[in-house]
């Protein structure tokens, strides 16, 4: 043991861990966080051979860090343990795809209408399934041509904020990038668009961790300078939130001049329902909502990464806020998405199994729509519960719009989709 | 009445030695033990095998012994052995003279060393102190004491040899200067029993004076307490000594999971109640800290002591404990005290437990007028495992946990191979520091076992159950029910039992000067305190 990781020390054996984790739930065989991590580190170190198939069914939420009382890393213990993990070739090379969103991003878009139409093919499907071990179940979001890009809302002396999209946002759900973008403008304050590609995470979760260093390194030199600045680093994805605000320490720290520049931009970023929150409980947010009760009832999904970041379901307090929401919230764990996890054919039974719980709560909820802030959380609840759900931004825009529709006295109310 | 040729008195690395040792040669003996295998100093030293290259400055003949003795166990007992290799590491603050004299007496041994510069040693033990001046290599290994008590046993056993646990030898027969027979009480059930033989031998370790004392006679034996730090890792993956002359917590020893520094020399009054002092801990942590900085913030797991049974004959010098030589003495009684059919084996180390044991038999045989020679130094302790049986083992089992119970079982595996594929549930794992599956405590459990098991501790002695971090915490609980489920105790006693491993567990643990483990500590008395009736008194 080199004397930076004693904390694998700290480990009581207790099970928090365990107690915390979706996975433990789903599958009766999982060892559980505390053996694929703190557990098989030591043993590992006693140079016995550690390697272990289920450290793929790890979903990354981090949970485990979560419940720790003893403060053990023991998400990034399971992590470094995937990194290592033998795999065979094809499921080495469908893995090697999924940890890259952001190319397969770019090479869609380059012919994006077509490609929708192959993708939701059901031979097409199949065949992914057969070859590259996708599940045929999964339906491929929609890939777009545009790109947002650019300063959004300018006006004078307003405020500035740098707007990391993810490959999401980029690729699939550019309009809810032009929710952002209102959002922030009713508040007053302008949105640069990011040119930093993928977050990294994606990569880390499919144990390609060069990958994931080339990553960040990228984009700490493009967010450096924002953040060195003093201007806010805002994110709408929870997972790609987690990532900028820990994964450049964490790929990086070796590097003492790395780790000094991590620290800066980790410390600028802000989830999007954090940043309004903040501004909400200074007194700086705009509340010009108008009446939503036309959306109906509606189910509140709180993502993993959005409590491993330390947040308190900042959108579910922003949306009750605007009048007439009725919002509740669902408060029952993971989805069983965890990004590309679900895709893959062979885990496609833990992820749906690992939902349960979330599908029976919006069942009993009956909500029109679920919000939830994390695209592939989203995905599976509607795969999952048939429910259609959307970005808690979309929500708010739309209260503000309702708020000029009755002022400006036209138009109707929206539905999002 | 029972009888048989020989008794051995004394269930340490010796007398185990001593019992398979006989078995080899055909002569019947009984060993009797107090408590349970490895009670004494065998089951409270450090687990170094020694190269010799501790005591070449100063003591030729016992490193030569050491070396000798260190590459025979290596050959007969490789599962017993982490040959992880030792470094002598020269620290600033040491004299550079001892370094040449070193250099000069591993040479004149003809012990195997390899110079190696700061920044070679650094690479290979990366926790080292920056400032060390350079190391040299040497033939250390970790011996698991338990395991080497153990095989010796068990195959003394398939040889015919029998083992007894908690049987206390209260009296040592004579008619006239012939020694006819033992008297013994069970301790765990005080029936008292006795057994008639030809021979006696004492290999009581640090209670030779009292069992000699049984036949009237006197050992001067001198009990000389060490104390040892097991810490949660290991810091080190191979031995690290201090080059210096012997002394306070110079040797860390790698032991599979954790790593014990060690030791401390106080003269003691007898081999009983051993208690390591607060101060003497403080000082050992101390040392331990010049030898690894991190071991500052290192997690102690627990401490403990034993004693070295020191042979003190009349007009020695009445120096220091390290002052008198490390060789063992062998008293024939019927030479020295008219006392014909009464061995003494005394002093020694673990390291040479099977040369005195050699020797000791060597004495009995010609008693007995039995021309057998020693075969134990050829003879390897377990016959090999059949490939078929451990790849069944990598199928069945995960990764780390088969490389371990390859190493624990060997070709028993077989065994642990049919009680799983009989119920798959068997490959639960019980114990989870130590990766101990439920298959293998039954199998320790079993009535037929060779080396019988009677409390939940002398499960931990045959398959490191509860030697992990959590000390017991949660696979204690576990053990008390599986030997519920086999009908070994009923449920009053797996109770009783419990509680008392619990205790001593506990026990263990209090000393600890560093916070991690006091919390593991509070997290068994949250579990099992008051509250849940499996302890109320004391300082639960
Ligand atoms: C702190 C410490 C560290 C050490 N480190 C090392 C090391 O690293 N390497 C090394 O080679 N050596 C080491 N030694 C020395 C080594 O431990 C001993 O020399 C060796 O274990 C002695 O074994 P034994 O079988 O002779 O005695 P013991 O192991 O003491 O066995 C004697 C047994 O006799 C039993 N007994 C006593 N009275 C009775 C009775 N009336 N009836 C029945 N049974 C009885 C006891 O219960 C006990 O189990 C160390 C010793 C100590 C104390």
């Amino acid at each position: 043991m080199r004397h930076t990781d004693v904390t694998l020390d700290n480990c009581l054996k207790c099970s928090d861990c365990n107690a915390a984790c979706p996975v433990m739930t789903a599958h009766p065989r999982y060892p559980g966080p505390k053996h694929l991590g703190p557990e098989l580190e030591k043993l590992r170190r006693e140079g016995l051979p550690c390697d272990s198939e289920w450290l793929e069914y790890c979903l990354g939420c981090e949970r485990c860090d979560m419940a720790c009382p003893n403060q053990v890393n023991v998400a990034e213990l399971i992590a470094r343990a995937k990194a290592a993990h033998k795999k065979p070739l094809r499921r080495r090379l469908r893995d090697w795809l999924l940890a890259r969103p952001g190319l397969l991003g770019q090479v869609i878009s380059l012919a994006p209408a077509v490609a929708n139409r192959v993708l939701a093919l059901g031979v097409v499907r199949r065949l992914m399934s057969l070859t590259a071990g996708i599940a045929a179940e999964r339906s491929f979001p929609a890939y777009a041509r545009v790109k947002l890009a650019g300063v959004h809302g300018r006006s004078r002396g307003a405020e500035r904020v740098v707007f990391f999209q993810g490959c999401s946002m980029r690729y699939n759900e550019q309009a809810l990038g032009r929710d952002c973008i209102a959002l922030l403008a009713e508040n007053g304050i302008e949105t640069e668009m990011s040119e930093a590609g993928c977050c990294g995470y994606p990569a880390l979760a499919n144990g390609d961790p060069a990958e994931a260093r080339r990553r960040v390194r990228a984009n700490l030199e493009l967010l450096y300078q924002a953040a060195e600045n003093g201007t806010p680093i805002v994110t709408a994805c929870t997972s790609c939130g987690q990532m900028l605000k820990t994964g450049f320490t964490l790929l990086l720290g070796d590097d003492p001049e790395l780790a000094a520049k991590a620290r800066v931009v980790e410390s600028a970023v802000r989830d999007l329902g954090e940043f309004l929150i903040e501004r909400a409980d200074q007194g700086h947010l705009s509340l010009r909502f108008g009446d939503c009760g036309h959306l109906g009832r509606l189910a509140y999904h709180s993502p993993c990464h959005q409590a491993t970041q330390g947040l308190s379901r900042p959108w579910f307090h922003l949306l009750r806020m605007v009048p007439g929401i009725e919002i509740e919230d669902l408060n029952a764990g993971c989805c069983g998405m965890a990004g590309t996890f679900g895709f893959k054919q062979e885990k496609y039974p833990v992820s749906l199994s690992i939902g349960q719980r979330l599908f029976q709560a919006i069942a009993q909820a009956a909500p029109r729509q679920v919000v939830s802030e994390c695209p592939t959380c989203r995905m599976q609840i509607t795969h999952g519960s048939g429910v259609p759900s959307v970005h808690p931004a979309t929500l708010l825009v739309m209260a503000y719009e309702q708020r000029k529709v009755v002022d400006g006295g036209g138009g109707g109310a929206r539905l999002a989709s | 009445m029972d009888r048989t040729q020989v008794v051995i008195i004394g269930g340490g690395a010796t007398g185990a030695g001593i019992l398979w040792d006989l078995s080899l040669r055909g002569i019947a003996a009984v060993l009797l033990e107090k408590r349970d295998l490895a009670n004494g100093a065998t089951g409270r030293c450090h687990g170094l095998l020694h190269s010799g290259a501790r005591y070449a400055v100063k003591d030729a003949e016992a490193a030569r012994e050491c070396l000798r003795e260190n590459r025979i166990l290596k050959t007969i007992a490789p599962h017993c052995i982490h040959d992880v290799g030792g470094l002598f590491v020269r620290y600033p603050q040491d004299d550079p003279a001892f370094f040449t004299a070193w250099d000069r007496a591993c040479a004149d041994i003809g012990l195997p060393t390899a110079p190696l510069s700061a920044a070679e040693a650094l690479d290979l033990e990366p926790n080292l102190p920056s400032g060390i001046l350079g190391a040299s290599t040497c033939p250390d290994a970790h011996v698991d004491v338990f395991q080497l008590t153990l095989s010796n046993l068990q195959a003394a056993v398939a040889r015919g040899g029998r083992f007894r646990a908690y049987a206390e030898v209260t009296a040592i027969e004579r008619r006239g200067g012939q020694v006819t027979g033992v008297r013994f009480r069970d301790t765990l059930s005080g029936d008292e029993d006795s057994i008639d033989c030809e021979m006696v031998v004492n290999a009581g370790g640090g209670w030779a004076q009292q069992v000699a004392a049984l036949a009237g006679l006197h050992v001067p034996v001198r009990c000389d307490k060490g104390s040892l730090l097991v810490l949660n890792h290991n810091l080190v993956t191979r031995v690290v000594n201090r080059c210096r002359k012997p002394g306070d917590a110079d040797i860390l020893v790698p032991a599979g999971p954790v790593c014990i520094l060690g030791t401390s020399s106080i003269t003691v009054s007898g081999p009983e109640g051993l208690r390591a002092e607060t101060d003497e801990i403080e000082a050992l942590l101390k040392l331990g800290t010049e030898l690894v900085p991190c071991m500052a913030e290192s997690r102690v797991l627990r401490i403990f002591s034993g004693v070295r049974p020191l042979y003190v004959p009349q007009g020695a010098d009445k120096a220091g404990g390290r002052e008198i030589s490390r060789g063992f003495a062998l008293l024939d009684h019927g030479v020295e005290d008219n006392l014909d059919g009464f061995v003494s084996i005394v002093g020694g180390k673990l390291t040479t437990y099977r040369l005195m044991a050699e020797k000791t038999c060597d004495l009995v045989a010609s008693r007995l007028g039995v021309d057998e020679p020693c075969r134990t130094a050829e003879t390897p302790l377990r016959p090999p495992t059949p490939e078929a049986v451990t790849r069944k083992i990598r199928h069945l089992l995960p990764a780390q946990a088969a490389s371990i119970v390859e190493r624990r079982l060997g070709p028993a595996m077989a065994q642990l191979a049919e009680r799983i594929e009989a119920d798959p549930d068997m490959a639960e794992i019980l114990c989870e520091c130590e990766q101990v599956t439920r298959a293998e405590v039954a199998m320790v459990m079993a009535v037929d076992a060779k080396v019988p098991v009677r409390t939940i501790n002398d499960v931990g002695r045959r398959c490191r159950l509860g030697f992990g971090s959590c000390q017991g915490t949660f696979c204690g609980y576990r053990a008390m029910l599986e030997g519920y489920r086999q009908g070994l105790w009923p449920a009053e006693a797996a109770a009783a039992d419990f509680k008392r491993y619990l205790d001593e567990r506990w026990k263990g643990q209090a000393q600890i000067p560093n916070g991690k483990q006091l919390e593991q500590l509070m997290l068994s008395h949250d579990l099992f305190g008051p509250s849940h009736h499996f302890h109320s008194d004391g300082e639960g």
